[in-house]
């Protein structure tokens, strides 16, 4: 009987799941689409369609496993079905187990179809080289991990579906914010259930994230157990008044206390307040500074409206009304960062009288920028970061040289900077207009060096006002909006009357006259080794031999992350010839794979020269 | 109308402090995310991040609560039968999810003030900031009011509205990004802007509002509100069926639609500009004028009637701007288009012994065909066709070639060359890439130039054309109609339509030709005076070694380069302009030097997969040489 009873449960639940597996398929034919329309399917490799080098369907089957939770847990509550369940000869702890198998065995039924859609999709590729890299085995591997990411998907379900949809919403921003966490802090990438298929191809082979996979598995355990027990618990008539009210009460107290907690504990840390703040008015600023700060403020007072004058008629943009100059950031990666109308400062940044107006000319550059090019630059960060950036350099020591003389020495150093960059990496054009890759492959800093030496090869080409027109071609709202990086450019030069060509072979003859100069800078060489719980960098620098040392930079992140390091180490005295070793520790990468760089700095107190990241898989 | 809303706010008090939890968990996590980042502009931003997707999603769970439910439950006829105006029962629901919504908005502007109160708050910023985001949640609200009384269709209409979004964004020039109300949340404008009142924006949202509003009103008021409450009845199973039909299908219709590209307005300014209706050339300064106007002369011969031949666009051309920053022997294309032709850089300034006009020829070819079909003749099955024609084009133009079996030509040298390194067994033309990755892309091309001499020997130099214009002229999408169209008619099938060959006797005549000129005593002492080394490539600790070893001092003329970069963990055909080049022999050297090594150090980490080759130029030979590819893992 009870077989019997299970078996017709079994059935009715399957039909329950339809919701969820008609979305879930809606879903796969718009991907199949996608597949088919974006390209020929004979064209398509294998890495675009294996699971195992898309981690981030891991959050779609999280989702799948959500729902069929929900579509098996809440409309026996809603439509108070419940109550017929519980009258069976059957003990309410199999009647949930019950459910909870049904929607694992669904999800294997959705996973095997994916499975052999992905490979029967791939059956279109005869191409003599890709078609030799499917492997049956990393398609059974990545059908489990699917499978296994819908299960602690339907682990959650099981217990925030009792808070029906605002659980849902709970989930979705539990996911986002994972997703958010994980990339900034590796740390607690576990925490993150879309890390699940996440993995490391270690030498040919992939290694699923296996801590994710316990945390994870751990988790989805325990909320199925508690989702068992408040669903088990329920009353006979679990959609009554009363039951709702309590939950409702409850859900309001948790609420409350949640807000609470949050407001404290993540609003409370804000340092700018820590200090007592004062603020100062010009005609075209308003300054907010600490009041530990005024007597390094205080000139800078004076000279703003005058320089803030020169920057906005520099670059032809108009502007109304003051601009925030907020003098208190205390951020450990800029000396300042600037928007429409508002521009930050690092407090470290005003001690010295030439920096500090330095770093307040280029922030009000990027002010005057927005203005003049309506924002445009912003919306095609990728493609035109090297430009903004080279600008406001560009115009702050045009601005500032006369009156600082070591900006000029600077601005050489930033030159050759540049020189080097662009000579030993084989630069072209195409890497500077694409700056999201070329941060993660070299050093995002250095589009400051070359962004100013190409603003400057623009208007030694096309006049001292080319950058204004440029800027003025970049507003036009008439301007072409859809065009690749090269496409934007060419366009954008085109209307200023300037040849994209031209200033490009300008620039680049002057980088290879400059790098001429720069043949004794040390080449770099770096080896890397795992030594216990640090990572050891053998460095040499090559070239020459001199009588001056160097000091120079390693620095590790994780393979294909952030283009911030995840922890760097600097020594000095470095002669040329020589091999030091750095360590550096390894808890602050996660996993096997990572990358490495190491860096110079060729000219005292001037940006370092890097080498381009490198990547290494250490057991 | 006071008691309506207080019987709506009480009734849904509860699931309001949920969405009240919510927001404030929204919230923090974007304040996190900011404090994470470490480059804080304003903690205003995050306003912004809640007024766009979070608040849309709660404000359709406010017309949820607060509208549909009350129709879908049926529980509106119980207010409907109070002694009180229609619109007064609709009027309290829209103030009373109005206010739910302004109190979530109320709250993230609060906490982002909080968390931003350092900033300079002054009354008027708070004040611009309220107003943004007010009008900007009432547009919300009036939307999702509408939507809400439209019962069990709400989801779909609420669909269609996002998909209409999203088709305005992808087909027109229309950027909602920068037009009321989304202005009215700008990131870049909300928590800047501190002075200028938006006015503008402000106004037309608020008539758009009310325009929608009084279109909500009429809906709930119409035939005395039995059509909302039609609407509201359960779909029939048909209908559902009907209903998600019609998403999936609207899904694969908006994927299908491919995004708006715009023709590319491109022309070279300036005075250092030679150009023909076909070519153009910039070459940036005066001193390079005679060498561009040589240039132009030489390549115009080779555009102009292989324009005519394919039926090119009256605007497509092939452009090269000078750029002395690469060797002579690379060239690379920054960008390709189906209007506008080629853009190519070279440098054609540099040292005329490395400067190869042939085969600059056929990489503008290649690059011509591959911009007029959307890449599809690099697809591997008519890939071979595509090298062979490019070359074939670089040395005769439209003019026939002579036959096969007439005097030695160096040309051919190199095909043989090429044939011997790869064989003929197999169907090396059906299975290009991996004829290609065998030999080099310059051997690739001479070996595919071999083909097209047979087709022309076998047919005729007006199938040869036929077939070029057939195959090039194809009608190409870049999607999967292109392989429709190839299964439909397989390449096979059009070259013996074009040149009455069928593929078997295409392939026997190739072998047949190839052992035939290998056997003649001319080509064979040609090739045996090729100085080819033996080489090797080995991954030794952080190294890669590169090795060659000659029978004797090489010629002058010889150059060879280590080329070398990261790859990927599946074997992909490399690209050699992508590919990073190591002078291991250099040309005009003196010397008798035979063995020649590379090591190159730290360039790769253990673990890494690495692509390294071997590239040699010989006297003879017209391109390079690729003597030995290796893919390896380094230790």
């Amino acid at each position: 009987m009870n077989a019997r009873a299970l078996a017709a449960t079994a059935l009715k639940d399957v039909r329950l799941t339809l919701p969820a597996v008609a979305v879930w398929l809606a879903l796969w034919a718009a991907g199949a689409a996608v597949l088919l329309f974006e390209a020929a399917p004979d064209e398509r490799p294998w890495s675009e369609l294996s699971l195992l080098d898309q981690p981030d369907v891991a959050f779609l089957y999280l989702l799948l496993g959500f729902g069929l939770a929900y579509v098996l847990l809440v409309p026996e509550r809603i439509e108070r079905t419940v109550g017929l369940l519980w009258a069976l000869p059957v003990r309410r702890e199999a009647l949930y187990a019950l459910k909870l198998a049904v929607a694992l065995v669904v999800a294997a039924a959705l996973v095997v179809w994916d499975s052999a859609s992905t490979a029967a999709f791939f059956s279109f590729n005869q191409h003599s080289m890709l078609a030799a890299h499917f492997s049956w085995s990393e398609l059974f591997l990545s059908a489990l991990l699917g499978w296994g990411s819908i299960a602690v998907g339907i682990g959650y379900g099981a217990f925030l579906s009792h808070l029906r949809l605002f659980g849902a919403a709970l989930f979705l921003l539990w996911l986002v914010v994972g997703v958010a966490l994980a990339e900034f802090l590796p740390q607690i990438a576990p925490l993150a259930p879309t890390r699940l298929l996440d993995g490391e191809w270690v030498r040919g082979d992939f290694v699923a994230p296996g801590s994710v996979w316990l945390l994870q598995g751990i988790v989805a355990c325990v909320a199925a157990a508690i989702g068992c027990a408040l669903w088990t618990a329920s009353a006979d008539t679990p959609s009554s008044t009363a039951g709702n009210q309590r939950g409702g009460y409850w859900r309001v107290a948790g609420s409350v206390a949640v807000a609470i907690i949050a407001v404290l504990a993540g609003l409370g840390s804000n340092t700018a307040t820590e200090g007592n703040l004062k603020t100062h008015a010009t005609e075209r600023f308003r300054f907010i500074y600490d009041a530990r700060d005024t007597s390094l403020a205080a000139p800078l007072f004076a000279r703003a409206d005058g320089l803030g004058a020169a920057v906005f008629e520099r670059l032809q943009a108009k502007h109304e009304g003051q601009i925030l100059a907020d003098l208190t950031d205390t951020s450990p990666n800029h000396l300042g960062i600037a928007g429409w109308n508002k521009l930050r400062i690092q407090r470290d940044a005003l001690r010295e009288s030439a920096e500090r107006e330095h770093v307040f000319v280029h922030e009000a550059a990027h002010v005057a920028i927005a203005h003049a090019a309506d924002r445009r630059l912003d919306e095609r960060d990728s493609a035109t970061r090297f430009f903004n950036e080279g600008l406001a350099e560009w115009l702050s020591y045009e601005i500032l040289g006369a009156t600082h003389p070591t900006l000029l020495l600077e601005r050489a150093g930033l030159r050759d900077l540049a020189a080097l960059t662009w000579t030993r990496h084989e630069l072209r054009f195409s890497d500077l207009t694409n700056g999201a890759a070329f941060g993660r492959r070299i050093d995002e800093n250095a589009v400051y060096a070359l962004g100013e030496a190409w603003v400057g090869s623009l208007s030694e080409t096309c006049g001292v006002d080319a950058p204004a027109r440029v800027l003025s071609a970049f507003a036009d709202p008439r301007g072409v909006q859809r065009l690749g990086p090269r496409g934007y450019w060419q366009d954008a030069l085109q209307s200023a009357e300037c040849n994209l060509g031209t200033v490009n072979e300008n620039f680049a003859a002057r980088q290879r006259a400059t790098a001429v100069t720069l043949a004794t800078v040390p080449d770099l060489g770096a080896r890397i080794a795992p030594a216990g719980d640090n990572y050891l960098i053998a460095i040499t620098l090559q070239g020459p031999p001199q009588a001056h040392s160097y000091t120079v930079i390693a620095r590790i992140r994780d393979n294909g992350g952030l283009t911030l390091p995840a922890a760097e180490e600097r020594r000095s005295g470095i002669a040329v010839g020589d091999t030091i070793e750095v360590s550096l520790p390894r808890g602050a990468i996660d996993g096997r794979r990572l990358e490495y760089q190491v860096g110079v700095v060729f000219r005292p107190g001037q940006r370092p020269y890097f080498g381009r990241w490198q990547s290494a898989t250490l057991d | 109308m006071r008691a309506m809303i207080a019987k709506d706010l009480s009734a849904n008090g509860l699931a309001l402090g949920g969405l009240v939890l919510l927001t404030t968990l929204a919230m923090l996590a974007f304040i996190a995310q900011i404090n994470l980042g470490r480059s804080v502009l304003s903690y205003l931003g995050t306003v912004t991040l809640f007024a766009g997707a979070p608040a849309i999603v709660l404000s359709l769970i406010v017309g949820h609560l607060f509208v549909s439910s009350e129709y879908l439950s049926h529980t509106q006829r119980f207010l409907e039968a109070l002694p009180i105006r229609r619109t007064s029962i609709l009027g309290a629901k829209f103030v009373s999810g109005l206010g739910a919504l302004w109190l979530l908005g109320g709250i993230a502007l609060g906490l982002g003030a909080y968390a931003a109160r350092a900033e300079f708050l002054e009354p008027r910023f708070i004040a611009l900031m309220s107003a943004r985001l007010g009008v900007w949640l009432l547009f919300v609200w009036s939307v999702v009011f509408l939507i809400s009384l439209l019962g069990r269709w709400r989801l779909a209409c609420a669909a269609v509205l996002g998909v209409g979004y999203y088709l305005i964004t992808l087909m027109s020039d229309f950027e909602f990004s920068r037009a009321p109300p989304q202005t009215l949340i700008d990131s870049n404008l909300f928590a800047f802007e501190r002075h200028a009142w938006p006015w503008r924006d402000l106004g037309i949202t608020l008539i758009l509002s009310a325009a929608i509003t009084a279109l909500a009103m009429g809906l709930g008021r119409l035939r005395d509100g039995s059509f909302a409450e039609a609407l509201a009845r359960p779909l029939t199973t048909r209908a559902r069926t009907f209903l998600g039909a019609l998403v999936v299908v609207l899904t694969g219709v908006l994927v299908m639609l491919p995004e708006r590209e715009d023709p590319v307005p491109f022309t070279f300014t300036g005075e250092a500009v030679s150009e023909t209706t076909k070519v153009a050339i910039s070459y940036h300064h005066p001193a390079y004028a005679a060498r561009a106007e040589q240039l132009l002369a030489e390549l115009t011969p080779f555009f102009e009637p292989l324009a005519k031949l394919l039926d090119s666009p009256p605007g497509f051309r092939l452009h090269i701007t000078l750029n002395t920053d690469i060797e002579p022997w690379q060239y690379f294309t920054p960008r390709t288009d189906k209007v506008f032709g080629v853009d190519a850089q070279a440098n054609f300034a540099g040292s005329e012994a490395d400067w190869s006009l042939t085969t600059f020829v056929a990489f503008g070819v290649h690059q011509w065909l591959s911009a007029a079909s959307n890449f599809r003749v690099t697809v591997e099955q008519r890939h071979w066709l595509t090298d062979g024609f490019s070359l074939w084009w670089a040395y005769h133009a439209d003019q026939p070639a002579p036959p096969l079996d007439g005097p030695l030509e160096a040309r051919l040298v190199e095909a043989l060359f090429a044939v011997g390194r790869r064989g003929i067994k197999g169907d090396p033309l059906r299975y290009w890439d991996s004829t290609g990755d065998a030999l080099g892309d310059d051997l690739a091309m001479a070996y595919g130039y071999l083909g097209w001499r047979v087709l022309q020997d076998a047919a005729g130099h007006d199938a040869l054309l036929r077939l070029a214009r057939a195959e090039f002229t194809r009608p190409e999408y870049g999607d999967v109609r292109d392989w429709l169209a190839d299964q439909r008619h397989p390449l096979q099938d059009r070259v013996a339509q074009a040149t009455g060959l069928e593929w078997s006797d295409l392939l026997a005549r190739f072998r047949a030709a190839a052992a035939r000129l290998r056997a003649r005593d001319d080509y064979a002492q040609a090739l045996a005076r090729l100085p080819i080394p033996r080489s090797d490539i080995a991954a030794v600790d952080d190294a890669l070694i590169y090795r060659l070893e000659f029978d004797a001092a090489p010629p002058p003329d010889v150059h060879c380069l280590a080329l070398h970069d990261q790859t990927g963990r599946l074997a992909m055909p490399m690209a050699r302009g992508a590919l990073q080049e190591i002078e291991l022999v250099a040309r005009g050297r003196t010397g008798t030097d035979r063995l020649f090594e590379h090591r190159l150090t730290g360039e790769y980490g253990p673990g890494e997969h690495v692509y390294a080759a071997i590239e040699c130029q010989f006297p003879y030979l017209r391109g390079g040489a690729q003597l030995l590819r290796r893919r390896v893992l380094m230790p």
